[in-house]
Order: structure tokens, then sequence, then C-alpha cells
């Protein structure tokens, strides 16, 4: 039998691809601004760190803890990294949709 | 018939001068009774506050409490509460800090592994809105975000929460 493949949530695999989007400037606000841009939805920081927590729990991203800068009140930023299971599972969770969509006519292209 | 006279009753009050005079007499009294009970007076405000430095402040208000029909103290009272208002809007838009009541909220509710980089996250946006929609705008995105932040956090910390507490009743009773 196979290996069980891992699949992504539909907004996990958006924070995740922002993460991979930013690469080395990824932290919570960047990542909050970019996913709102993309959803055109006002999302909240919460949303973001509550998903990045899980996926983290996951292993598909790691994290670490940046410099504190004037500008957020002398806060350090958390930054995030994707790892190689997330990248994994990117490919699979893509993989499954182009074998869903094969030979249907949409009308518009999935990515 | 004889009648029966009370002290201090005079005979003839009857007369419109007297009248008059006697109520012309009575009013200074009144005033200083005010003065004495440690009312607002303009002087009290002038002193307080710093808006009849300028004569066109006091012209200016002058006129606006004769065109109300309002107590010039009122009219003092209401411009400096304007002006503090102002003030503190000035000062938030200058400072760009997150609300107190918002910053408080957010280390009620955040757990403490993420409570700094979330609250760096705000500080760091919220200029920006400001510069974008204006200082009450922004503060209500920001109540926002730390309503819309909090339920996603507190639904995780509960779930893991209610597993301890579980696992913590359970080691007790073995």
């Amino acid at each position: 039998m196979s290996e069980q493949k891992d699949y992504l949530g539909h907004f996990e695999e958006i924070v995740l691809l922002g993460v991979l989007k930013l690469g080395s400037d990824a932290y919570g606000a960047k990542i909050r601004q970019l996913v709102s841009e993309a959803t055109e939805r006002d999302i909240s920081i919460g949303a973001i760190y509550a998903t990045l927590e899980r996926l983290e729990r996951k292993g598909y991203v790691g994290s670490w803890q940046g410099e504190a800068t004037p500008e957020r009140g002398g806060r350090a930023k958390r930054y995030f990294k994707v790892e190689g299971a997330g990248v994994l599972a990117l490919s699979n969770t893509n993989a499954a949709r182009s074998r869903l969509t094969a030979g249907l006519d949409l009308g518009f292209n999935l990515g | 018939m004889a009648t029966k006279k009370r002290p201090g009753h005079r005979k003839n009050v009857t007369s419109k001068q007297e009248a008059t005079s006697v109520a012309k007499r009575s009013k200074p009294k009144r005033r200083g009774k005010a003065r004495n009970r440690g009312l607002v007076t303009r002087k009290n405000l002038e002193e307080s506050t710093t808006l009849a430095i300028i004569p066109a402040n006091r012209a200016l208000l002058t006129f606006v409490s004769i065109f109300l029909r309002a107590p010039i103290t009122s009219i003092y009272q209401l411009a400096q509460i304007m002006r503090d208002i102002s003030k503190t809007q000035t000062d938030d838009a200058s400072q760009s800090t997150l609300p107190n009541t918002a910053e408080y909220l957010l280390y009620l509710l955040l757990p403490r592994k993420d409570r700094e980089s979330i609250i760096g996250d705000l500080y760091e946006e919220y200029p920006l809105v400001v510069k974008k929609f204006g200082v009450k705008k922004a503060k209500l995105w920001v109540y926002r975000q730390v309503l819309c932040s909090a339920w996603p956090l507190i639904q995780k910390a509960t779930k893991w929460g209610l597993f301890a507490w579980i696992g913590e009743w359970i080691r007790r009773r073995i």
C-alpha cells in the first residue's frame, strides 16, 4: 500500500503560498497584507497566526524570532519559512487538483 | 378695632419705588452669594484655561454665547472640552500608538507565545491605516482585528486547555 499523502486546506494553501512568495521577509503583518490583497478580503492577524501555528505543528513551516524595531513598539518579529514537508504538501494538493480537473471544461484556468 | 403689630413689619411698603429699590439692593447680594458658593465664573475659567489669552478668542466666545443665548461659562467649558478632544486626536495621530484598551485586550486574550509578535504586527500596521483612513476608522480597524484575532486563538487555546484539564483530572483520580 502506498504512503498516505498530506493535503492542505484551502486557507492553509493560501497562507503557505504567501510565505513562499515573501521568502526571507515573511512575518505576520506582511503575510496578512499579501493574503488580504490576494483574496480581496480583510483577514485578521489572529487567523493568520492560528493557521501558521497549525502548519508549524504539522512541520510544514518553521519560525524564529527576529529583531525588535521602534516602529513595532520595541517588539520582535516572528519570521516564517516553508520547510520541505510544506513544499511536498503543496505539490500533492496541486497534483490532486490537476487530476480532478483534467478533462473538465471550466472556462477558466485553475493555475 | 385695634390691629396687632408684628415686629419688623413696616407700615407703608406699598409704594412702587421702594419695591424696586429693594429689588435692586437684593440683586448684588445674590451674586455675592453665588460667588461665595464657589460656582464656575468666567474669571475662574479664564484663569484655569488658556482660551482667553488671545483677545480674539474672548471676543469670539462672547459672540457665540450671545448668539446661542447660553451663559459664557458653559461656552468656555464647551470650547475647552473641544480643544482637549482635538488635542488628544492629534497626539494619537502623531504618536500612532494602538489604543490602550485594544492593547490590554490583546494582552488578556492572546497566549504568551503569540502576544509580542501579534501586538508588534498591529503596531506596525496601525500608522498606515491612520494615514489612509484617519484616527477614528483606524481605531475601529484595530478593535475589529482584536475581536477577529482573539476568536481563532481562543478556540485553539480552549481546545487544548480542555484536553489538559481532562488529563489533569484523570491523573488525580488515578
